[in-house]
């Protein structure tokens, strides 16, 4: 029997996926608290631990992994965009070891392990969010914001604001689909060509962005949604109703919390988490 | 004879930036408990007055507008189309456009939650919207946009159930479906004037499916409202419809045929059934 699936904002996770037995606000908070460790760390080897972590977390939950495998290039791109940017624009201290002299460039091994330590730190974030977005649907972000009192018109634009995201891209691959059947395929132009061409692309896309919030403004309207500012009016949180806060809901709030105070606490009083520590800075 | 639930007295309307008066001073009369077909050629203004039904126009739309229109005794003029939600439902011809959200439970109580309703209440309407319009269970989960064409209008109408309106508007609800979603969506009409006693208006082109629920029907032109009447008195005169752009069905045009012939003098068949019976007279005749 096929596995029943539930979409997610970026692609479909099993329905039986543990992360489903956690309230949205806790996965909600996950990413908060969470993506404020490697913001904190930057001791790589804490980093890897942590992007580990990830990698098991996606297992566990039942992630596609080859989500993670469409982001490959980008992984790619960012080493590249990092490392040059450290190597070539990181400065120079006489104290540095050079390993390589391009012309007037010097690269040195202290750039280098900079770039090293950011990539990583990157890396670590880059899983939070792409997990977050893996296992979070538009309707679990807005019962997460509401049931954190966020007030609904802000968190019913925030889930639209993602969904637009989802929207724009279905409007530009029809649009890329209509432009090919009438023989333009930028992917087949050189790059000056591709610039000048682009607008193609871009008007009708931003029209049919205008005509969708017009549409999107009616239909608000016609379902008797009334603009209340942040206050919620009378409003029934319906959905948000069908949730319940559970012990496991506690623990994991409470791990996560304690692990946050945690390393800001070693972080601040001791020199376990500087970077001298890692390995890195003993080669 | 009671109070119309919708009386549009003199209604004329201009898009801003627009020379010719979209609608040239329409009147009208709906009762409640009416299931009334509006149909006309395209670019005649048929959607210009379903949307002056529920207040869209004047109130989103910038243009000049003069004449009147009352609906449940609500000037649309003096009221806001979320007041006017409260009494009127309105269903927009492509099901993709009026989403608001990525679940159907959600798409489905979403108008009941701006309501405040009980928690109790909201479920209970739920379950009877998507009970008439046969979604099952299984879907609520599931995000709209990912249904196929007839379930996302069903989601769509489902939706406007769940409100309870007095008046639901329906704006060529099938144009945008193929065959099996008209099928689906008209089933669901069916189902409507079956077990819902609120007033119907549909403007729909596939006539031969829409007439036999149809209470009155409703001719729209050029801006004006050249006809109104019952379905068989609107069929009666196939070639002042066919000067109007409107194709009847046709079962209607063979009846028409056979009446100019003098082969046949009883009712515009409405239905097959009712056709076939016609061609058995006829036959039986000669």
């Amino acid at each position: 029997m096929p596995t029943k699936m539930r979409r997610s904002l970026l692609g479909y996770l099993p329905v039986d996926s543990p992360i489903f037995g956690l309230h949205p606000m806790t996965r909600l908070l996950f990413l908060l608290i969470v993506s404020a460790y490697p913001m904190i760390v930057r001791l790589p080897e804490l980093n890897v631990a942590g992007s580990i972590f990830m990698l098991a977390l996606f297992k566990v939950s039942k992630v596609d992994l080859r989500v993670i495998k469409n982001y490959k290039m980008a992984f790619v791109n960012l080493f590249f965009v990092i490392a040059i940017a450290y190597t070539f624009f990181g400065g120079y201290n006489p104290d540095y070891r050079v390993l390589i002299e391009l012309g007037p460039v010097k690269v040195c091994w202290e750039n280098l392990r900079w770039a090293m330590v950011v990539y990583i730190q990157l890396i670590f974030a880059i899983l939070i969010m792409i997990f977050f977005l893996s296992t979070m649907r538009e309707r679990d972000i807005v019962v997460g914001l509401r049931a954190l009192k966020v007030p609904f018109v802000l968190a019913y634009m925030a889930g639209l604001a993602l969904r637009s995201i989802g929207l724009s891209i279905i409007d530009f691959n029809t649009i890329r689909e209509a432009e090919k059947a009438r023989a333009l395929d930028l992917q087949a132009l050189p790059f000056s060509e591709k610039v000048k061409k682009f607008g193609m692309y871009i008007v009708p896309l931003v029209a049919l962005a205008i005509r969708r919030s017009d549409e999107v403004s009616n239909a608000l309207d016609s379902r008797g949604f009334r603009f209340t500012g942040l206050k919620s009016g009378k409003r029934t949180d319906y959905i948000l109703s069908k949730y319940r806060m559970t012990k496991l809901d506690y623990l994991v709030l409470a791990g996560m919390g304690v692990f946050l105070v945690g390393i800001v606490l070693v972080s601040i009083y001791t020199d376990w988490l500087a970077l001298e520590s890692s390995l890195l800075y003993r080669i | 004879m009671a109070e119309p639930v919708i009386r549009v007295e003199g209604l004329k309307w201009k898009y801003e930036g627009s020379r010719d008066w979209v609608l040239k001073g329409v009147d009208l009369e709906i009762h409640q408990g009416e299931f009334v077909s509006i149909v006309g050629p395209n670019d005649s203004g048929k959607t210009t007055l379903a949307m002056s039904l529920n207040g869209l126009v004047p109130n989103n739309y910038p243009g000049a507008m003069q004449g009147r229109v009352v609906v449940d005794g609500m000037d649309t003029r003096e009221h806001s189309v979320a007041e006017i939600a409260e009494s009127v439902g309105f269903v927009f011809p492509d099901p993709e456009s009026q989403f608001l959200s990525m679940t159907v439970e959600e798409e489905v109580v979403f108008a009941l939650e701006n309501r405040g309703l009980p928690r109790e209440e909201i479920e209970e309407r739920m379950w009877w919207a998507l009970e008439l319009t046969n979604i099952p269970e299984d879907y609520l989960e599931k995000p709209p946009y990912e249904l196929s064409g007839g379930e996302k209008q069903r989601v769509a109408i489902a939706s406007v159930l769940a409100m309870r309106p007095k008046i639901i508007v329906l704006d060529e609800p099938t144009s945008m479906l193929d065959p099996i979603g008209k099928t689906e969506v008209i089933e669901v009409l069916t189902e409507m004037k079956r077990r819902y006693n609120a007033t119907v208006i549909v403007i729909e082109h596939r006539l031969e499916d829409i007439a036999p629920l149809a209470d009155k029907m409703v001719l729209v032109y050029h801006g004006t409202i050249p006809k109104v009447a019952p379905p068989r008195e609107f069929f009666q005169d196939i070639d002042f419809l066919l000067e109007h752009d409107v194709f009847p069905p046709d079962v209607m045009v063979l009846a028409n045929e056979l009446r100019k012939r003098g082969l046949y003098d009883g009712p515009v068949p409405m239905t097959v059934d009712e056709a076939e019976r016609m061609v058995r007279e006829v036959l039986g005749r000669r």
